[in-house]
């Protein structure tokens, strides 16, 4: 997926002002950047609920010309507001399929085993028959995530997925986009204030500043040229353990 | 649905199919005059030597049963459509305006035409609906989104409430006659006047079932829905027309029957999930709630009788608030 030049302003004040990035296909993508950068807003351009001028393109077709359903098949979205309804896990899961589903039609046989996969692949199938609304945070996360996983799209943003999890099931959840990226081939994007995780686990680490991207790249490159200093005040450390490179940031 | 919800209400749809057969049953074989199971099974049909028990099937219990059928259906249907599209569990048709347009046009009538009563339920229909779309127009112009609707509604039933109450000041004749509209009754409803109505309620029904999965998806929220494919806008649209067109068409016939609409939502929530399955069981539990509530009303001061409005609130409020404290803690 391709950003062009994307411009939002909020009344007279600019929020995004000339975004420019692309995508790696097959890759985790971590975004980073202060609050109030402009990332949600760059989520909610692709979801289609902010309005932009620019080009957001996928495979050369710009997002602007397809209809919802068209976009819905394509990429698939977790806000950072989850509500809770009333509904059972299975329930919400099959939500995921609505972009594929005509007016008033039932669910195929494919529909079924899209919202099995989901399920088997996020590991809530226990959770089955629970209520949205009787789950924990962490819990309710992961059955969103199998929710936009039925959606069987190739891209997916997910906007602050960790708020409502501890360290270890943040930790699983992540290892979890990683695997989708890479054995299930999904180009993924997740906005995350958990420096450690997206520079653990991204292939690719985009920042923000005041409503540009700053930097597009590598972790460690993205180390090197002191993005995380100019950001955060925080510098960035790399340590290999037992073959596993593992991130710590220290205070400048 | 759920495989869970798919089991419980394989016993559920027939408990209430024939909770209401029973409850329309009863409508039929019992009000203010007496007949015996025997002659009410002869007048309804219509055998020989049971002329005046059958004159009184047809003329008044038939029809009050299919009312009383029709009005919870309506309401109960329009109430789930509302609390649906504005995510607000308080919302009922009066919040989109059917009551105050409905009570608006009628003390219109009641006041400028006062010797016009037959056109009484085209004016209720009429000023329920036309209100609705001037509160939906209203809204679009900020967004058509929940609160704004929810807003709107509030400001414009503010206007039309002050209106009625200068008409009902002017002239007290016009009082009393919009006071019976106003608490809502089914006595003298008559066969034909229900037939649009049914269409009406019927469609809208359908309908909503129809676009229950998407109905659905609001209850993730605006851009969650928006992310999922559906045209929120649109969809909010559709359901407050199809919600203000079955209200306004029990308004027509029935008056203003509050309650049933605010209410057999929360009953139908508590025994089942997703808007297909919750819609089902309202336009049931509605059904059945009408039809045994007008039934009270004829024979609990017989040969008088009180409006099925009054019954509801009295029967319905204190059995709803059972139900809430028994279920505390369990949502």
């Amino acid at each position: 997926m391709n950003f062009q030049d994307i411009h939002v302003r909020y009344g007279n004040k600019p929020v995004l002002n000339g975004v420019s990035f692309s995508l790696k296909p097959g890759a985790l993508t971590a975004m980073i950047g202060r609050n109030g950068c402009g990332k949600s807003t760059l989520v909610g351009c692709v979801g289609g609920t902010v309005p932009y001028t620019g080009l957001i393109t996928e495979n050369g077709l710009p997002l602007a010309g397809m209809t919802r359903r068209e976009r819905a098949r394509l990429v698939a979205i977790l806000p950072q507001v989850l509500l809770s309804p009333h509904v059972t896990v299975e329930e919400l899961i099959g939500y995921g399929r609505n972009p594929y589903l005509p007016f008033g039609a039932r669910f195929s046989d494919h529909d079924r085993q899209a919202v099995e996969w989901a399920a088997e692949i996020t590991e809530v199938k226990p959770l089955w028959e629970k209520y949205v609304d009787r789950l924990s945070g962490g819990e309710r996360q992961k059955v969103y995530l199998a929710m936009i996983l039925a959606q069987t799209t190739p891209l997916l943003l997910l906007d602050e997925p960790s708020t409502y999890m501890d360290p270890g099931y943040e930790y699983g959840f992540m290892q979890m986009l990683s695997r989708l990226a890479h054995d299930e081939r999904k180009t993924v994007l997740v906005v995350t204030h958990d420096l450690t995780q997206a520079f653990t686990v991204a292939d690719q680490i985009v920042a923000m500043e005041d409503g540009k991207v700053i930097f597009c790249g590598s972790p460690e490159r993205c180390a090197a040229e002191g993005i995380t200093e100019r950001l955060f005040r925080l510098k960035t450390h790399f340590v290999l353990e037992d073959g596993t490179r593992n991130t710590y940031f220290s205070q400048v | 649905m759920s495989s869970q919800v798919k089991k419980r209400m394989a016993v559920v749809y027939p408990l209430l199919v024939g909770l209401l057969v029973l409850s329309c049953a009863l409508s039929l074989r019992y009000g203010s005059s007496g007949m015996g199971l025997k002659e009410a099974v002869s007048a309804l049909l219509g055998q020989e030597g049971y002329q005046t028990q059958t004159l009184i099937m047809y003329v008044i219990r038939v029809p009050r049963t299919l009312g009383a059928l029709l009005a919870g259906i309506g309401l109960s249907v329009s109430g789930v459509l509302l609390q649906t599209v504005t995510g607000n569990d308080l919302a009922a048709p009066n919040i989109i305006g059917v009551n105050a347009g409905a009570g608006f046009a009628v003390i219109m009538i009641l006041y400028f035409l006062p010797l016009s009563y037959q056109l009484l339920p085209f004016a209720a229909f009429a000023g329920a609906f036309a209100t609705t779309m001037v509160i939906v127009i209203a809204s679009s112009r900020t967004g058509r989104d929940k609160t704004s609707i929810i807003l709107a509604g509030i400001a414009f039933t503010a206007v039309l409430n002050a209106a009625i109450s200068l008409l009902s000041l002017l002239d007290t004749d016009v009082l009393s006659s919009y006071n019976a509209f106003s608490i809502g009754g089914l006595s003298g409803v008559k066969t034909e006047a229900l037939a649009v109505p049914a269409v009406l309620i019927g469609m809208s029904l359908i309908i909503s079932l129809m676009l229950s999965r998407q109905l659905g998806l609001l209850a993730l929220g605006d851009s969650m829905a928006v992310s999922l494919g559906v045209n929120v806008r649109q969809l909010r649209l559709a359901a407050l027309l199809l919600a203000s067109a079955s209200a306004a068409a029990v308004v027509s016939f029935a008056g203003l029957l509050g309650f049933v609409g605010l209410v057999v939502p929360h009953i139908a929530r508590r025994i089942t999930t997703g808007v297909r399955s919750v819609l089902i069981t309202s336009a049931l539990c509605g059904g059945i709630l009408v039809v045994l509530a007008d039934l009270v009303g004829r024979i609990i001061a017989a040969p008088s009788e009180l409006p099925v409005g009054i019954v509801m609130a009295m029967i319905g409020a204190p059995f709803f608030f059972v139900l809430l404290l028994r279920q505390r803690g369990g949502r």
